[in-house]
């Protein structure tokens, strides 16, 4: 994350704006976190409200891990759901909303050995983090409130911790049919992510039931830490829909798409070719992460071959997959992400799911071939230093000839 | 259409390295053998793979008969394949019926699948250079290679086989040559051309069918290579330039 140097926070002390951002990150951040902290009773070792349904299972440690169940304290009923709804944030919340958002969420954790899935679901715990609607809680919660946040590239920001040495869930969870069925069948994890996935579940649902050991063949159900589960259910459903469009017939044009949200700006390219991925980042200097411009890259081939596994592509994949398998095209797909310093702290990567999935309202324009959609998307870049045409996983797409230019004819 | 052959790894091999590059593919046997190959989905690549009837230990087969197979499918089953093992390829009805007989035996029954008879286009380049070697030399140099960058230089100079890739960390090169006792004949004029490093490795399998490798190449012009396979068959692969 950049550094703000300390000195200009104490120049400034939230008045001035010195850093560039449009309101103090440390104010907001108190005061969310000093409103939640007051509505936990700590004098009782008490937390009660709602949770949106929220839960993170952590790495750390593995395998016997942390599972926060996280609550909005004193917060009843529909009124959690705001705290953890990224379909919904799209476009309406701002990166402080979402911040404050999960700086008002109390991460309330215990340790779990990962095969202790049974406990979680007997006390319905598990269920809840999977409910249709927000539900009702109550934990004993003993030690210290700690205030700091958790930030993280891919999962959602983790707000204030507290010890949980008792969670009860005091409302009934309204658990999907087709998930109350497939938690009691024996059924390989991978196949139930792909029924959930087929049956119309959104994929944070899906994600938290993977997440807390509800899915998987019975005697084999363990607790997945979120961020693997994430990755693995955008890879799982991914692969499954690359099977589908990698058969079907080619685009017959190029077209550009474009969406941004959060400071993050997608451009994406879909091209007439068989299936071949190319994700392209541009970090900003004073963005997340980056004090100088920096480009990352990677390809993906018709296979589903990849040299490195990115969270982020991932997400972005699964977004541009979904687009191909709606309008039964197979094509080649460029996807251009431009981080600039607006996104001054990491929220999750689901809103590059969800901005990619969006892009695919806004098509820019059809081009006669793929250089003249990367000369658009090179006019329009933040920063014209930029040159497309010379990043390594561009090039390879445009340097490539192809074998039937050099049949006889 | 009906084929034996004594070794089943052999076939395996040359599957599997189709397999790399195509998920379907068309076998078309007459009575001088089997064929089998097309262009890669992403048509950059190209292969063509002429089985003669006398690699087999039995061969039957029509005029012309044409059967199109998932390679998966067939893949998986051979998958258990071991170096003495027997295998028939045997067509009846719509399916193909695979027998490996080894330590015991085992039979699968495949769904053939509808696909374009192919046309086996003409390809008839002038190379500049050309190189024969050992298939296992042409493996080691890409096992060497293969970490070290996405694409790869081939280029010839004065004789000599150099092949480079390029990496964030730095350039790796492989000299071969006749001198050396890497190469087994090379002859022709300097040239140089950029390759994907990943469509050459892909050509790895073919060590367990065949010993001897021929490359040719020329600036601006595909890869060919022609892995020589008993009874004059072989296995061609060309691959398309980068064009830097």
């Amino acid at each position: 994350m950049r550094r703000i140097p300390a000195e200009l926070c104490v120049r400034c002390k939230g008045a001035k704006f010195l850093c560039g951002l449009t309101s103090c990150p440390i104010l907001e951040r108190f005061r969310a976190v000093t409103n939640a902290a007051s509505k936990v009773r700590l004098d009782v070792g008490l937390l009660q409200g709602s949770t949106p349904p929220s839960v993170i299972v952590g790495e750390k440690g593995y395998p016997k891990v942390s599972l926060s169940f996280n609550v909005a304290p004193e917060v009843v009923g529909e009124q959690a759901r705001l705290y953890e709804d990224p379909a919904g944030w799209w476009g309406r919340a701002s990166l402080h909303d979402i911040i404050n958002y999960r700086s008002s969420l109390v991460s309330n954790f215990s340790m779990y050995r990962i095969n202790d899935v049974w406990k979680l679901y007997e006390r319905e715990i598990s269920l809840a983090t999977i409910s249709e609607r927000p539900v009702l809680s109550e934990s004993k919660v003993t030690g210290k409130l700690e205030t700091k946040l958790k930030f993280d590239g891919i999962v959602m920001p983790r707000g204030p911790t507290i010890k949980a040495d008792d969670i009860r869930v005091t409302e009934n969870p309204k658990v999907p049919k087709i998930l109350d069925r497939l938690i009691n069948d024996d059924v390989k994890a991978n196949d139930a992510v792909l029924t959930l996935y087929r049956g119309g579940e959104d994929v944070y649902r899906v994600v938290s039931a993977l997440s807390t050991g509800l899915l998987g063949t019975l005697k084999n159900r363990k607790l997945v830490p979120t961020r693997w589960a994430i990755t693995a259910v955008d890879s799982i459903v991914g692969d499954s829909l690359l099977k589908e469009v990698r058969d079907l017939p080619w685009v017959s044009e190029t077209s550009v798409f474009f969406q941004g949200y959060l400071g993050n700006y997608f451009h994406i390219i879909i091209y007439p070719s068989s299936f071949f991925s190319t994700w392209v980042e541009i970090w900003y200097p004073t963005s997340l992460w980056a004090g100088e411009l920096t480009i990352t890259d990677l390809s993906e081939d018709y296979w589903g071959k990849y040299g490195t596994l990115d969270g982020g592509y991932m997400a972005a994949r699964l977004a541009a997959l979904e687009y191909l398998t709606k309008i039964r095209r197979s094509a080649g797909v460029m996807i251009i992400r431009e981080v600039t310093g607006e996104y001054f702290a990491p929220v999750g990567n689901w809103h590059i799911r969800e901005t990619v999935r969006r892009a695919f309202n806004n098509r820019l324009g059809s081009f006669q071939g793929l250089g003249e959609a990367l000369d658009l998307v090179q006019g329009r870049l933040k920063d014209g230093r930029v040159k497309l045409r010379e990043i390594r996983a561009i090039k390879r797409v445009l340097n490539q000839t192809r074998i039937d230019s050099f049949f006889d004819s | 259409m009906k084929f034996k052959a004594v070794d089943a790894v052999s076939i395996a091999s040359i599957l599997r390295t189709v397999g790399e590059f195509m998920p379907e593919v068309t076998l078309v046997s007459t009575k001088e053998g089997l064929r089998l190959g097309g262009v890669d989905p992403s048509r950059v690549a190209y292969v063509d793979i002429v089985i003669p009837s006398l690699y087999f230990q039995e061969f039957e087969s029509g005029e012309r008969e044409v059967i199109g197979i998932k390679l998966e499918d067939v893949i998986n089953a051979l998958k258990n394949v071991k170096k003495n093992d027997g295998l028939t390829f045997f067509t009846n009805e719509g399916k193909l019926e695979l027998t490996i007989e080894g330590d015991f035996e085992r039979s699968f029954i495949i769904p053939l699948v509808e696909l374009e008879e192919p046309k086996n286009p003409g390809i008839n380049l002038q190379f500049a250079f050309k190189a024969k070697m050992l298939t296992s030399t042409f493996n080691e140099t890409l096992d060497i290679l293969s970490d070290m960058g996405e694409s790869v230089v081939i280029s010839s100079e004065d004789g000599k086989l150099i092949i480079s890739v390029e990496g964030d960390v730095g350039v790796s090169r492989v000299e071969l040559s006749e001198a050396a006792g890497n190469l087994i004949e090379a002859s022709g004029t300097n040239a140089s051309s950029v390759y994907g490093l990943d469509y050459l490795l892909k050509t790895t399998k073919m060590r367990n069918s065949s010993d001897v490798v021929e490359l040719m190449f020329g600036t601006q012009l595909p890869l060919k290579l022609r892995f020589q396979l008993p009874q004059e068959g072989y296995g061609d692969v060309y691959i398309a330039p980068r064009a830097e």
